[in-house]
């Protein structure tokens, strides 16, 4: 087979149709990666019309431009945008696009879920945008503290818009994390040791893990507001027990790490791109990939530094003053690593190098401004002042903004195959650089001048009236910068010249293809002994190309590629990727349905959506077609590996671990919540307690013990290849989780006081909630699993379905446990 | 996965030690172990700092996890976390000795 | 320390109280340190530019071990050290002999309840008290989250619903300061002002005696 037969055979394999019907079934990461790309730009044109809009009615005292009510909308929606629109998507869509291509690998692990994750954020960036037209946007903060966000004080639907909309968008934020994590940690290009990964990789990594653990605390707070709004559940309301505070804490632990999630891809784009354009290799990459763990945790233990003034006690103040001054330890390492490596090499001003040195001037300035912000006595005048806007700016358009614009211009060839010059981009940076720190500077001073953020106005007297007017001048300019960045972009599609590979003569795997890239990447995969393969090996890409590597064989129809041995980089085995389907944007729309069934206030409605969600889900599942043994498949230079679903380490198992984790993080934060304001909150001990529970108690435990063994039995009987014993097994299971079910039941009815009552209350019936909701995934795993097996999908190489199930099944009875014992110990302690 | 687990060992403990003193801070304030006096200082103060120092005492002890190491990039990087950890039980648990509790 | 732009009815470095004072010393500081780590890095960049041509590969240990790591955690540890004890003698105070003024928020105005000889006095969007004294408050807030800030004077502390924060403030001479709500309230959030009003020895007997000025 010759290179060009190679290239439409497997054109034919990964590509997509041609027109709409292309557009909605493709789940190809390449087209849903620029698909998110060019949304989070489109959001943040909005979001920075909004942020225009603001600094025109700022740019005088007195102002009648907009008044409060619509002032509110405006922030709020900017601020909204801006982090959950914009920067997230922004980089998941780098992130999809970019890290095959670097690990060498053919697409991302599960690419059903890519296009899910894509539906759901445009569906639900939608309805945010849509409530602005309406004129019902969300006015209450990005951060959206209770109880102004409460019934009392937000009757109207512009609050659930916010709850509703933005965990809608997140669901794409916990499958992108997902993906990148399994994706990085098991698609790798033969030979790809940990040690050996690019840089970038170990960034997203890391930032995928992060995302894991921060996002599950803002779902469960916005979960718990909703219900609190919809169904009088006080969590947050002091009179009968709950907190404020609650949210705070909820939302900062999402918060914080949040911004390092939003900074950490566009510091791995600088580790990419500024060794490349410095004509050397970075400077410490172990160093690196320890600051970056440090990072990751450091960045959860500085969430109270958001409520220094909220009357903590000084202690703990202290723990969180000390932890956020030291996070800025890992960020100095990376600094100093990024500078060094310029020394040792020999830097060239190129456009992209234009924009990292604006990153540095502006990110070490608003690093220092997070040091000080840090400190607890300085925090309690700066707080919710307009330095704190400042500094929010200098580290997020600083720190990821210029980024990803030196990003963008150095990636730019590689999505459009064409190379241009660089006159129209310098000045636009020059416009978006001294634009920036024009607007931006001056807010320190007004912020030191007292002047609070989120006000709508203020008087001549304050004399904050000239800073504000140069601010707005200047803000206008990087608005202008910004719109020649994207006339330059848009000139690169259609004016420039072509070229073939390799423009910058970089090392690393993505350039070891074809610009633009076809559907598949790379015509065979290569093995890598170092990490940057193409620093040796310059012909690299053409021998790639003439399917030299392994699975250069195109067969069956087949989207392959390899998964490796996580450390080592050991070939494992082969995957095989579900191809182009409707199933993702059909389960999007579904699920757009179940969320504007809640903002529509019709909940018994929401119960067919839901429906239609799981029915979808089982589908999703059931389409894998395995009713045959593979066995061992050659994979090329004579080597075989089995393939995925005969193999032990599969990425669907990986998948659903990972997913479990982010679930157990969600139950850790309400556990979070329940002793927190047991301790905490005013008007404790509640005034009714639970009242019996035992027995039904003890029931559910021991038919989730029966379940979890019958799931064991299940998957042993058919290990051994005893289908029959195996599907009874599994019918046996799902008796048992129903038995769960309904003396969990019986538990709630007879035993626990009214959830409106008291946030005791309320939290219990909320641990209730959740057990029950994980005995019926439960249950229908174990149906699934008897289904399966009986159509002859399970056979005792093909156990990957059954070993799945049984990972929901012990993870659904481990927490039922805990939350039994959380609901009884009041019973037993009384 | 498990050069990322060794890798990550100090620092998890690091989560855990900053979770745990931040728990009995509160904890302790509202159950009044503030008010009990013992050899001149509060028993919540007592049980604070010597937690703290275990805590640090169990970061550096995770230093053995380096001589297991299988490569030697994974040794650095541990070595690196393993004192990361240790160092940031020591300075973010030192409020326990220098400020007060309660107020 | 009254540098010409800085004065202003709101500003934080126009102090006029020992705690927004202490503060904005320690800003002042800060922001030396802040601007020689900043040209500091900036001219290192500079010179990577500059110094093009001339190979030769420098350590890792001394950019990052010594740069990134060690010269940090020097500067690090004394801003924390100093931090955390100047938090202690501005926000953990004793609360005794002194006078103890409720402070409640509301939307959108303050209400000031001031415990006299002659019982409560109650005020509205105004807070009345000796000058040269520490005052203790004790803030609280009815419906949503607000927050008492008088720039002048020292550090803001939220009113928040269900329960009481405790701010010591202090200011050295009798004047009116001007307070404002930090934190958003809602619609009403822009307007949400007080004053605070410092009275010498005979004023505050005066009002404690209840004869309005
Ligand atoms: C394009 C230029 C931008 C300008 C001129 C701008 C301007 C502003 C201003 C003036 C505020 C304060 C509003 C107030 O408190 O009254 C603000 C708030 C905010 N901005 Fe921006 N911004 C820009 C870009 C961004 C970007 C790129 C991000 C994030 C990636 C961002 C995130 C935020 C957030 C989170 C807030 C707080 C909103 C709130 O208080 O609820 N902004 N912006
Ligand atoms: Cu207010
Ligand atoms: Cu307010």
């Amino acid at each position: 087979m010759n290179a060009l037969r190679r290239h439409r055979a497997l054109e034919a394999i990964w590509g997509a149709p041609k027109g709409w019907r292309g557009t909605a079934v493709s789940v190809n990461h390449s087209d849903i990666g620029k698909r998110f790309v060019v949304a989070a730009f489109v959001f943040f044109a909005i979001g920075g019309v909004l942020a225009m809009m603001i600094r025109a009615q700022l740019a005088t005292p007195g102002s009648a431009f907009v008044g409060p009510d619509i002032y509110n909308q405006l922030f709020t929606m900017h601020g909204s945008i801006m982090m959950f629109l914009f920067a997230i998507p922004m980089f998941e869509g780098l992130a999809l696009y970019m890290l095959p291509k670097m690990l060498g690998s053919r697409d991302m692990a599960f690419p059903r879920l890519s296009a899910y994750g894509w539906w759901c954020y445009l569906f639900g960036g939608t309805i945010l945008i849509a409530s602005m037209i309406f004129g019902v946007a969300p006015d209450g903060g990005w951060f959206m503290y209770t109880p102004l966000s409460s019934k009392a004080f937000t009757p109207g639907i512009n609050a659930d818009v916010w709850l509703l909309g933005i965990t809608f968008v997140e669901i794409s934020a916990i499958s992108a994390a997902i993906e990148i994590t399994v994706s990085v940690l098991k698609l790798r290009a033969p030979g790809m040791r940990l040690d050996r990964m690019p840089l970038f990789a170990w960034y997203l990594l890391i930032t995928a893990l992060m995302m894991i653990v921060a996002f599950p605390p803002l779902i469960l707070g916005s979960i718990l507001l909703e219900v609190e709004r919809a169904f009088d559940w006080p969590f947050f309301d002091p009179s009968r027990g709950g907190s404020p505070l609650l949210w705070q804490h909820l939302f900062w632990l999402f918060g914080h790490p949040e911004v390092y999630i939003i900074f950490l891809p566009a510091a791995g784009v600088i580790s990419t791109v500024l060794p490349v354009l410095a004509r050397t290799r970075i400077l410490g990459y172990g160093w690196i990939v320890a600051a970056l763990l440090a990072l990751a945790f450091l960045s959860f233990g500085l969430w109270v530094h958001h409520m220094f003034t909220t009357g903590i006690p000084h202690m703990a103040l202290g723990f969180f003053s000390a932890a956020s001054a030291l996070v800025a330890l890992p960020t100095a390492v990376q600094v100093f690593a990024w500078i060094g490596t310029l020394w040792n090499g020999r830097p060239e001003l190129k456009l992209p190098m234009l924009y990292l040195l604006g990153f540095f001037v502006i990110f070490v300035i608003g690093g220092m401004t997070g040091v000080m912000l840090a400190m607890v006595p300085f925090d309690l005048q700066a707080h919710d002042t307009h330095f704190v806007v400042a500094h929010l700016h200098y580290v997020l358009i600083g720190g990821f903004i210029f980024p990803m614009l030196a990003g963008a211009y150095y990636w730019l060839p590689h999505f459009t195959g064409r190379t241009r010059d660089d006159l129209l981009g310098k000045a636009s940076f020059w416009m978006i650089f001294v634009g920036f720190n024009v607007t931006f500077f001056m807010m320190h001073l007004t912020g030191l001048l007292g002047m609070r953020r989120r006000v709508h106005t203020y008087p001549e007297e304050a004399g904050w009236t000239l800073l504000n007017l140069v601010s707005s001048v200047g803000s206008f300019v990087m608005a202008f910068g910004f719109a020649l960045f994207a006339i330059d972009v848009a000139l690169h599609l259609y004016y420039a010249r072509r070229r073939s590979r390799n423009p910058w003569t970089a090392g690393t795997l993505e350039w070891a293809m074809p610009i633009p890239t076809p559907a598949y990447n790379i015509a065979s995969l290569p093995t890598v002994a170092d990490r940057e393969p193409l620093a040796d090996a310059p012909a690299l890409a053409t021998s790639l190309a003439r399917g030299e590597g392994y699975l250069g064989q195109p067969r069956h129809g087949w989207r392959e590629t390899m998964a490796v041995e996580t450390t080592s980089g050991a070939i494992d085995h082969v995957v095989v990727l579900p191809g182009n389907t409707r199933l993702p944007i059909v389960t999007a729309v579904v699920t757009g349905c179940f969320f504007l069934c809640l903002l529509a206030g019709q909940y018994w409605l929401s119960l067919l959506p839901v429906a239609g969600v799981v029915a979808l889900g089982l589908r999703w599942a059931w389409v894998l077609d395995w009713r045959r043994d593979i066995g061992p498949l050659p994979i090329g230079r004579g080597e075989v590996a089995p393939i995925h679903r005969e193999a032990a380490g599969a990425p669907g198992w990986w998948g659903s671990a990972f997913l479990l984790v982010a679930d157990g993080t969600a139950l850790a934060s309400l556990l979070f919540g329940y002793a927190f304001l047991w301790v905490i909150a005013p008007n404790w001990p509640p005034p009714e307690r639970i009242d019996g529970g035992l027995m039904p108690g003890l029931l559910a435990a021991v038919a989730a013990a029966a379940g979890s063994l019958f799931a064991r039995r299940s998957l042993a009987a058919s290990a051994d290849g005893a289908l029959g014993p195996a599907g009874r097994a599994a019918l046996a299971g799902a008796a048992a989780q129903l038995g769960t079910i309904v003396a969990l039941g019986t538990l709630g009815v007879t035993a626990l006081p009214a959830p409106q009552e008291h946030a005791y209350a309320a939290c219990s019936w909320a641990l209730l909630a959740y057990s029950l909701l994980h005995a019926l995934i439960a249950l229908l795993c174990m149906g699934f699993a008897r289904a399966r097996v009986a159509a002859g999908h399970v056979s005792p190489r093909r156990t990957l379905d059954l070993r799945v199930a049984r990972l929901f099944i012990d993870y659904s009875g481990a927490t039922l446990a805990i939350v039994l014992v959380c609901l009884l110990a009041p019973a037993v302690a009384s | 996965m498990t050069l990322l687990a060794r890798v990550s060992a100090g620092l998890i403990l690091w989560a855990f030690g900053f979770s745990l003193l931040y728990a009995l801070q509160g904890a302790g304030c509202a159950y009044g172990w503030q008010e009990i006096q013992l050899f001149g200082a509060a028993l919540l103060r007592w049980f604070l700092v010597v937690t703290w120092l275990l805590l640090v005492a169990a970061g550096l002890a995770l230093l053995r996890l380096t001589r297991s190491a299988s490569s030697d990039f994974e040794r650095r990087v541990t070595l690196a976390t393993v004192l990361a950890g240790a160092g940031a039980m020591l300075v973010t648990g030192s409020p326990v000795a220098l400020t007060s509790a309660c107020a | 320390m009254a540098v010409g732009g800085c004065s202003g009815p709101l500003s934080t470095l126009d102090a006029a109280g020992p705690a927004a004072a202490r503060v904005a010393s320690f800003w002042w500081a800060m922001l030396a340190g802040a601007t020689a780590l900043s040209l500091l890095v900036f001219v290192l960049l500079l010179l990577a530019f500059l110094r093009r041509g001339r190979e030769g590969r420098t350590s890792p240990t001394l950019w990052i071990g010594g740069l990134g790591v060690a010269m940090p955690i020097v500067v690090l540890l004394a801003l924390v050290g100093y931090a955390l004890m100047l938090g202690e003698r501005i926000i953990a105070p004793g609360l005794s002999g002194t006078v103890v003024i409720d402070a409640t928020a509301r939307q959108w105005s303050w209400e000031f309840s001031h415990r006299t000889g002659e019982g409560m006095q109650v005020t509205h969007n105004e807070l009345h008290m000796p000058a040269g004294q520490a005052v203790v408050l004790r803030i609280a807030a009815v419906d949503v989250i607000h927050s008492f800030w008088v720039p002048r004077l020292a550090g803001k502390m939220d009113a928040i619903p269900g329960h009481v924060n405790v701010l010591r403030i202090q200011a050295e001479r009798p004047g009116v300061y001007d307070g404002q709500c930090a934190e958003f309230c809602g619609s009403g959030h822009s307007g949400h002002l007080f004053r605070v009003i410092a009275h010498d020895e005979a004023g505050w007997a005066a009002f404690q005696r209840g004869e309005t000025r």
